[in-house]
């Protein structure tokens, strides 16, 4: 019994060393990715530049710079990469909570129709004027992500589909066929041409028109939404063998499934009103994370966050200068991307 | 601790599925539910663990509804496994043992060395100790019922609910399971189709069509006459030579002819 009880806590001290590494190296990852985002672009802006710019806006450095240079930094690329890895990180996570809760490795806000609904809200107060200005798109964009869930997952239940059964894709599948319907219904009837090309651009995911406005939506909701899924990764464990078997040892489980859904809707919305929606990153970055760091939560959620900040920040820099001349929506590298990623997953589902 | 049922009834689409049973059982007791496929013995079970809610009735522990308990004050009293659960996950065998600490932690009370030592006894007890790095889907169905049981030690439960634990069991680990069922000092309620299994128990409840027909001491149920009106068999009793206790053994109705 005396060798028992030793052996665990010479394991633990070695594991506060590797706690400190998985973090560290995800913190880098991200800055890294930042940083190649600043300095990597349709003109490349040497990394000494961005490091004066930083420091001339963040500690009144009063560095001799371009100010052109410096106003494409801190105005546009800086808004943009931070913006484009709180969405990377909430998307990866908002997918692990879903693919936990519905025992479903296919499930994410994209497939499950909850970035559609989240679309349609927006583009029902930005163009048709629902709510008459007194609420901000994302608002509208948070209601139309819970009411396509609410359908979805009703009727995936109708359909007579347990969590983990395919009649919960199916149900996305035609909740987002519905909903995109909708929202092209909307811009139909209510918008400009000019406005029309816009939203259309803006619906595969773009970022050209972020700034720091959005960053004080994006990156504040992105860092609490993902910390409290933290908060709930014992939990999340608990539901590995269903729902009852997450009773049995003690969650609280409808309290779980309506506050983790509840942010899932949440991230997806704010992320959607700011930068339209983007497909893959929910359904292909968790399995990625689970490759490396395995399926309990406690790693699973950060690692996710981290890869999906990661992946984002790098897509976009791609979509920037893939043609040159030209930005092409985020969602369609993501989509380049995904896509094979995602055969990837579906093929060694088989096992 | 008590474990009581008070007229638990529960009915699927109008059809009824269990109705009006009412059983208390005593602190420490092993007792064994037996009955007919589909006769109400999960549908009851779960009812007594708190996942369902019944149509009518309560349940209650020394007394308190569950009603009235949080899932985690539950969880901390009461252990379930349930006659199957699976999962896709690639979950360690050592990961599905700890999620039984679930209820015990908190974030003012994370996990330490106690919990760490709780899961590796839960694991000794059911002797999958040296499979704690296999990954799920590569256990075979009495591992992984070794492992849903070690889960359910793990939680340190005063009351456990086993729903048919010895099904995919090879003899011996039935024989084992059992023993170590019978000699934990917890309230036990184990649903069982092996009769000779169920001399073990302190007292049976029978099952048939939603209702609990008779409650008695293995002597009084486990009898040839009884047991072929409820599951329509032949009953025959032998005596093992070692040890003088009652066997059953079990034919067709046909053979007596
Ligand atoms: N949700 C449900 N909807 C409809 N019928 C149900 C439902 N749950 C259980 N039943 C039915 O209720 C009956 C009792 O089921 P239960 O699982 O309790 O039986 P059991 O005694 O545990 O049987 P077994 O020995 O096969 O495990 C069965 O006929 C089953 O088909
Ligand atoms: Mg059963």
């Amino acid at each position: 019994m005396t060798i028992a009880s030793e052996t665990p806590s010479v394991e633990l001290k070695k594991l506060n060393w590797s706690r400190l590494y998985w973090p560290l190296l995800g913190a880098a990852a991200i800055l890294a990715a930042v940083l190649a985002g600043l300095v990597i672009g349709e003109t490349n802006i040497p990394v000494t530049d961005a490091y004066k710019t930083l420091a001339n806006k963040l500690l009144s450095a009063g560095y001799e710079i371009d100010l052109i240079d410096q106003g494409i930094l801190w105005e546009y690329r800086l808004p943009r990469a931070i913006v484009a890895a709180s969405c990377g990180a909430a998307l990866a996570v908002s997918g692990v909570v879903l693919q936990a809760l519905l025992r479903n490795s296919l499930a994410d806000p994209y497939i499950l129709g909850l970035s559609a609904g989240a679309s349609t809200g927006a583009v029902l107060v930005s163009i048709a004027g629902v709510g008459a200005g007194a609420i901000s798109m994302s608002t509208g964009a948070f209601g139309g992500a819970l009411l396509a869930f609410i359908i979805v997952a009703g009727l995936a239940k109708l359909a007579g589909g347990k969590a983990g059964a395919a009649q919960f894709v199916l149900a996305g599948i035609a909740g987002s066929q519905l909903f995109n319907a909708l929202t092209s219904f909307i811009i139909a009837k209510s918008a400009s041409a000019d406005q029309a090309r816009g939203i259309m651009f803006w619906l595969l995911g773009n970022l050209s028109g972020v700034r720091w406005f959005d960053v004080v939506t994006a990156a504040p909701i992105a860092i609490l939404g993902v910390f409290i899924v933290f908060l709930h990764a014992r939990s999340l464990d608990a539901f590995t063998f269903g729902k009852d078997a997450a009773a049995s040892v003690g969650v609280a489980v409808q309290r779980v499934q309506i506050t983790l859904i509840s942010i899932t809707a949440l991230l997806t919305a704010i992320m959607v009103s700011i930068v339209g929606s983007i497909g893959f990153v929910g359904l292909v970055i968790p399995h990625a994370a689970r490759y490396l760091v395995g399926v309990r939560h406690k790693a699973l959620i950060p690692a996710s966050a981290a890869i999906g900040a990661v992946f984002l920040v790098l897509a976009d820099i791609t979509a920037r200068i893939i043609i040159p001349g030209q930005v092409l929506p985020i969602g369609v590298v993501t989509a380049l991307i995904g896509a094979p990623a995602f055969a990837i997953i579906l093929i060694r589902g088989q096992r | 601790m008590k474990l009581e049922a008070h007229n638990l009834t529960w009915s699927a689409r109008q059809s009824p599925i269990v109705s009006d049973v009412s059983i208390s059982i005593e602190s420490g007791e092993m007792f064994g539910l037996i009955g007919p496929n589909g006769s109400g013995k999960s549908t009851l079970m779960r009812m007594l663990a708190g996942l369902s809610k019944p149509k009518e009735g309560v349940v209650t522990i020394d007394g308190t509804p569950l009603k009235q308990m949080s899932r985690r004050q539950i969880a901390q009293k009461l252990a379930f496994v349930e006659q199957q659960a699976e999962t896709d996950e690639l979950i360690k065998v050592r990961d599905a043992v700890e999620l039984g600490r679930t209820c015990w932690l908190s974030a003012l009370s994370p996990w330490s060395e106690q919990d760490d030592l709780i899961v590796n006894s839960a694991l000794e007890n059911v002797d999958m100790n040296h499979m704690i790095d296999r990954n799920w889907h590569t256990l075979s169905g009495g591992e992984r019922q070794r492992v849903h049981i070690a889960r359910a030690l793990a939680q340190e439960p005063s009351i456990l609910l086993l729903d048919e634990p010895t099904n995919h069991l090879d003899i011996s680990y039935q024989v084992a399971i059992l023993d170590l069922v019978t000699k934990l000092d917890t309230t036990t309620i184990v649903a069982l189709h092996d009769l000779n299994q169920a001399f073990k128990c302190d007292r049976i409840g029978v099952m048939q069509a939603g209702k609990m027909i008779a409650v008695g001491t293995p002597e009084e149920i486990l009898k040839p006459t009884f047991l072929e009106d409820i599951f329509g068999v032949c009953v025959h009793t032998l005596q093992d030579p070692e040890n003088g206790s009652t066997v059953l053994s079990f034919h067709s109705v046909k053979d007596r002819t």
